[in-house]
């Protein structure tokens, strides 16, 4: 009986402590998420809610098939490139994407505006244009919930 | 060895973009010509009206790997029609 009674309070001690631990670890990755995620909020808030939507209405096509006022949009994934340092020392991965992306959009539209856009060049612009801002938002927002 | 590069392009491109276009342009026009001891200038046409980030980044990967971001605000002078140009290609190094 003692015996019996020794080993169920050894037991009970040890699950104890194995959830004090796991508690412990569990309670440290919920705080790195929050402290992730308030940084995570104060880089892209803005640009995904306003800023790059207000750029993007610049963007038009002029009467001779130009394609005009990309500079804010131009300035707006740059900047969001370089406000993503932090990602550059703590999650390469993400950092490098997003990085490839902003980058080729921006080739992208400085090459659109070279030569006239016209008739069924137009649309493709602007179909290609939506698809990779909607790339974009998904590389930065699959980050946020944790998919990158 | 002469420290000033005027850069040349085809007379028809006004815009530069790619970083591998920036690489190719650094390799033929300055590569093993370009003297990192003393200060020197770098002149983009005056036509050319846009400069992409990554083209920024291609051209002078090699110069920051020599001279540092420092030394290209010390010691490079860029001439160009776009305004602003050097914070612009400081402000896209990274």
């Amino acid at each position: 009986m003692d015996m019996a009674a020794l080993i169920v309070s050894i037991t009970a001690a040890v699950i104890a402590l194995a959830v004090a631990y796991i508690q412990q670890k569990t309670d440290h990755k919920l705080n790195q998420t929050n402290l992730e995620s308030v940084y995570f909020n104060e880089i892209y808030k803005e640009y995904l809610i306003k800023r790059l939507p207000n750029a993007r209405k610049y963007i038009h096509i002029d009467s001779n098939g130009r394609l005009t006022d990309i500079d804010k949009i131009r300035d707006e994934l740059n900047s969001i490139r370089q406000d993503s340092l932090y990602y550059f020392y703590n999650d390469g991965n993400f950092y490098n994407k997003l990085k490839l992306k902003c980058q080729s959009m921006e080739d992208y539209l400085i090459r659109s505006s070279i030569n006239p856009l016209v008739g069924e060049d137009q649309t493709e612009f602007f179909n290609k244009l939506q698809n990779e801002l909607k790339e974009l938002y998904r590389i930065i927002n699959d980050k946020f919930i944790g998919k990158n | 060895m002469h420290n000033n590069f005027e850069l040349i392009f085809d007379k028809m491109v006004t815009k530069l973009a790619g970083n591998p276009l920036g690489k190719q342009v650094f390799k033929e026009q300055l590569l093993g010509k370009v003297n990192y001891e003393n200060n020197f200038t770098i002149i983009i046409p005056e036509r050319i009206d846009t400069i992409a980030s990554s083209f920024i980044q291609g051209f002078f990967e090699d110069i920051v790997k020599n001279i540092g971001i420092s030394g290209i605000e010390d010691k490079v002078s860029i001439i160009s029609s776009i305004p602003d140009i050097k914070n612009l290609i400081i402000r896209n190094l990274l």
